[in-house]
């Protein structure tokens, strides 16, 4: 009688355990290694976002750090982590398009299987409050007069930041000779130095710096909440839209149920609207490319980055 | 600087520095390796190699020349010469040996494992003397907890992901 | 602004805080001491900890385990010649040659003092004038970083007096490993025979440790001796000697201190230049130049004052500007923007609450560093006195490689770190010592990036000389520093040696 209850208690345990586990992704802590240094926006919104994860799924997000090369050190070797769904790795457009393009960062773009793209941060014009230069047409103008003769900071070569300052001359006309920095935080004390003009950077950077600088465009398509006076490139006439998106990426061997599941939780977290505010405070823009639609959103950026780095002259 | 540490026996002002010469032919070959690749660079990323590269190449035929006429001078800083590392050169090249084996394999067959093997090998040897065997079991068990130790405070304190490999 | 300093003074000195400050310190002493585990790394892992504190307790902790870190790369800099971070490498010039020869006690000693000292004088600075020295942050351009490179650099110069045309050209090697690695500026892939490894770089704290700590492993398995020589019994703490040294330099303290601010409020630069900048000048300023490198107290002092007094430092721009100094303040401005608290201009305006009581916390967490230092200082000599060779060189081996994986979690940082310290032994044996080949690789990049903006900036403005220097006050004042820096030791060179003929060289 004992033995046969016994039996019966250990049977439905293992069903419980065993049903459990294939209904519930996550189960435990989850490891989110960010590929950059900590105090970066990656981190940033890594750590907006582990509290809601733990609100959704019960579960921790560990998240652990991976920087070198841009980035590319970790995702060289995202596929060589376990795919169970238990580490999970932030991917950032376009350096995952770039830097295949330019060097041999020890990935290609296809390697990395991205499952949700979660928020961007809008390329943005930012002068000094105490520019001469109230809006784009000022801009314009002021390069047309002397091709060249302004320069305008950016974080790295061949990066977001000098995409967008190509684009803006390919849309305008207007040649502005680039300055390439060391990372994002090193070029606002160049603006705020008046070492550089102007600087190609990100909402979020704007949002930071307050009225010590004058964010004059944004490259989104509606403008930003956090700024609602600040004109997007689009109301402007000049088609610029782009930024740094980030998302989450798994390694390949991850089975596409726990890909579609994360994917989902992700979404869930992005339509909080507690972190929605969270978020646009800190100057990201939202944004929402599940699974399913992974692949139509990076074939269109990839195709936009391969005719700028074309420009560029950095391949051929 | 000019008396070096302790131990080291002035060299004779004029003898020939053939260590010397050979570490100096090492600089000029690297500057100019560096002078001539950065011709095939853009301008804004050349300037600083072809300089760079120009002056090391430069500077190292000089040393080559003082060197071997004996003008060397005094080695900069700890710097030491080679009749002192003979002493001992066994055990310094079984410790190199043994860091470029672990640095190599510890992704391989993951850091625990290699960690305790290396540190084991690297405990004999530094062990100058016999040991009893209840202070050879003590020490091992001493090595055994360090490296546990320290596992755990990366792995599981600061989050690091650590190399599993093979074994673990 | 009204701040009411009884409240600022109530919240800061409560009992919670001050254990939250004696634990930071602790942690980061013991955190720091460790070569490869970094203040940034400390403080990322303690960030989630923090966010169920109020945020003036949490900075308070952040802050002490930061102020922690650094003083605590002074431990492994003397008692195994290897600088944990780079802040600590001109600690290792002085402080390893006095453990070597059983003044460890007294170098733990003054390490902590000075490193008080320091942290004092930038926490001061932090709370008395940040609005006004943040404009510094402001006032270097590229070219003054390019200038202020080349002023650490001369320290090749006097490193190497023995040989200069050796340290010449170790310091132009270090330069070549900086640019390994993908250009900043022209985006061009340089020195990494392909390998996709090489893309970032060389790590600057990964070749430190190999550098500076494989050479002294090699050293200490050759030989049977002991690794320091141990030092009498019943001497102390040796706090009275310490203090009455730290008296005798006094002026060095105050000017190490005030450099190390200043340089701390740079964001390109950081602890490493601020240290080798005050050394050098400490340096030149001494009546017995010779005796830097060889266990001079005057230099360790001038070091740990140093890199302590960056912390408060680059806290100014943190705060005021809202452009993090150092890597560790972005990682604190990070957290500050999670907790929902507006940083940049506006922290210091409407968060000025928070803002005060954190500076207060920073300074007592820098005070309690005394007796906490003087007690962990003392048991980590005796344990590295004491321990049999056989564990130490394990124990160190093991630090120097989980400490170089753990930069980035990268395994290829530990093949970077045994490949330097290889490197560095074979060439320590053609009379080639390692610093200046660090000096090269520290200051490579910021030189090169520097010259190169210059460059741009004044092409694009048709006035490249103005923008490198004419036009450039601070620059004038940098480079005549230089000249200074190199002319003196000449002119004292001369003077001696006209008294002391035998010391000249052909």
């Amino acid at each position: 009688m004992l033995l046969k209850k016994l039996v019966l208690f250990v049977a439905a345990a293992a069903f419980a355990a065993f049903s459990g586990a294939a209904m519930a992704y996550p189960d435990k802590p989850v490891n989110y290694i960010i590929p950059f240094n900590p105090g970066g926006e990656s981190d940033i919104s890594a750590r907006l976002q582990a509290p809601f994860f733990k609100k959704i799924t019960g579960q921790d997000l560990i998240i652990q750090y991976q920087a070198g090369a841009g980035g590319a050190q970790a995702w060289s070797v995202l596929n060589d982590q376990p795919g169970d769904g238990y580490t999970i790795m932030g991917t950032n457009l376009p350096h995952i398009v770039l830097q295949p393009l330019l060097q041999n960062p020890g990935y290609a773009t296809d390697d990395i299987t991205n499952v949700h793209m979660f928020h961007f941060t809008p390329d943005a014009l930012i002068v000094r409050a105490d520019s001469e230069y109230e809006t784009v047409q000022d801009v314009i103008d002021a390069a047309k007069e002397a091709p060249g003769q302004l320069t305008a900071g950016g974080s790295a070569t061949n990066s977001a930041n000098h995409i967008a300052n190509q684009l803006f001359a390919n849309r305008t006309g207007a040649e502005l000779t680039y300055i390439p920095f060391t990372g994002t935080g090193a070029v606002i004390p160049a603006l705020l130095g008046g070492e550089v003009d102007m600087v190609w950077s990100y909402t979020t950077v704007a949002a930071g710096q307050g009225d010590q600088v004058r964010m004059l465009a944004v490259a989104q398509e509606e403008r930003h909440p956090l700024f609602p006076d600040v004109p997007t490139f689009k109301d402007l006439g000049i088609d610029i839209v782009g930024g740094a998106y980030r998302g989450i990426a798994v390694p390949e061997s991850t089975p596409e149920d726990v890909r579609k599941e994360l994917s989902d939780i992700i979404g869930q977290i992005n339509a909080d609207p507690e972190f929605i505010k969270q978020m646009e405070e800190a100057g990201f823009a939202m944004l929402d490319v599940p699974y399913e639609e992974m692949d139509d959103f990076m074939a269109n950026r990839k195709k936009t980055y391969e005719d700028i780095a074309r420009q560029l002259g950095a391949i051929q | 600087m000019s008396q070096g540490t302790d131990r080291q026996a002035v060299p004779a002002a004029r003898s020939k520095d053939w260590a010397g010469a050979v570490g100096s032919a090492f600089f000029f070959a690297t500057g100019l390796y560096v002078f001539i690749t950065s011709f095939s660079m853009s301008p804004m990323a050349a300037l600083f190699p072809r300089t760079i590269g120009a002056v090391m190449a430069t500077f190292a035929i000089l040393q080559i020349a003082a060197s071997l006429t004996g003008r060397s001078g005094q080695a900069v800083e700890k710097g030491s010469s080679v009749a002192e590392q003979a002493e001992g050169l066994g055990r310094r090249l079984t410790l190199l040996a043994v860091m470029v084996a672990w640095a190599l394999l510890f992704p391989v067959v993951g850091m625990f494992v290699t960690s305790l093997l290396a540190s084991v090998v690297l405990m004999f040897t530094g062990l100058f003397g016999r040991l009893s065997p209840f202070r050879l079991a003590l020490y091992l068990a001493v090595v055994f907890v360090m490296v546990v130790v320290f596992y755990l405070l990366m792995s599981n304190v600061l989050n690091i992901p650590m190399p599993r490999g093979l074994f673990f | 602004m009204e701040i009411d300093f009884g409240f600022v003074l109530s919240q800061a000195l409560s009992p919670f805080n001050l254990l939250l400050a004696l634990t930071g310190v602790v942690l980061g002493t013991v955190i720091g001491a460790l070569p490869g585990l970094s203040a940034t790394m400390a403080i990322a892992v303690l960030v989630p900890f923090t966010f169920t504190m109020d945020p003036a307790s949490g900075l308070i902790m952040l802050g002490a385990i930061y102020t922690g870190a650094i003083y605590g790369g002074a431990y492994a800099a003397i008692l195994v010649n290897t600088p944990g971070t780079p802040s600590a490498i001109a600690t290792t010039f002085d402080g390893y040659p006095m453990a070597r020869r059983g003044d460890g006690d007294l170098a733990m000693t003054l390490a902590t003092l000075a490193s008080v000292v320091g942290g004092v004088v930038g926490a001061v600075l932090l709370m008395t004038l940040s609005p006004l020295l943040a404009q510094v942050a402001l006032a270097f351009h590229s070219s003054e970083y390019f200038w202020l490179a080349i002023l650490g650099l001369t320290l090749v110069a006097s490193l190497s007096s023995g040989n200069v045309l050796k340290g010449l050209i170790g310091g132009a090697f270090g330069f070549t490993l900086s640019m390994i690695g993908v250009a900043v500026i022209g985006g061009d892939t340089r020195y990494t025979f392909g390998s996709s490894a090489l893309l970032g770089g060389i790590d600057i704290v990964a070749a430190l440790i190999g550098l500076y700590c494989i050479p002294v492993l090699i050293d200490m398995v050759a030989r049977p001796d002991r690794h320091l020589e141990p030092a009498p019994i019943g001497r102390g703490f040796r706090l009275f000697e310490a203090i009455g040294l730290c008296a005798a330099n006094g002026f060095n303290l105050v000017r190490s201190s005030i450099i190390g601010t200043l340089v701390g409020i740079l964001p390109g630069a950081g602890g490493s230049i601020a240290s080798l900048v005050s050394y050098s000048q400490a340096r030149q300023a001494s009546r017995h130049p010779d005796r830097f490198g060889k266990g001079e107290p005057g230099g360790l002092l001038a070091t740990e004052s140093a890199n302590n007094a960056t912390v408060g430092g680059g806290f100014i721009p943190t705060l005021v500007l809202g452009i993090p100094g150092t890597p560790p303040d972005a990682v604190i401005l990070g957290a500050l923007l999670v907790q929902g608290i507006r940083t940049g201009p506006e922290l210091f305006t409407q968060q000025s609450g928070i803002v005060y009581v954190f500076m207060v916390g920073l300074l007592i967490a820098t005070v309690m560093m005394l007796p906490l230092g003087l007690i962990i200082g003392r048991y980590a000599y005796r344990f590295i006195v004491n321990t049999p060779k056989s564990l130490l060189v394990p124990l160190i081996a093991f630090m120097t490689v989980v400490g170089s994986f753990a930069i980035h979690s990268n395994p290829h940082d530990v093949v970077v770190m045994v490949s330097m310290g290889v490197l560095g032994w074979l060439l320590s044996l053609a009379g080639y010592g390692p610093s200046p080949i660090v000096l090269g690789l520290v200051l490579g990049q910021i030189a090169e990036q520097g010259f190169m903006r210059a460059y741009l900036i004044g092409g694009a403005r048709g006035n490249f000389g103005g923008q490198l220097l004419f036009d450039r006050p601070i620059s004038w004042a940098i480079a005549a520093l230089i000249l200074f820096t190199l002319c003196v030791p000449v002119f004292k060179h001369f003077r001696t040696g006209r008294k002391k003929p035998t010391e000249v060289r052909p």
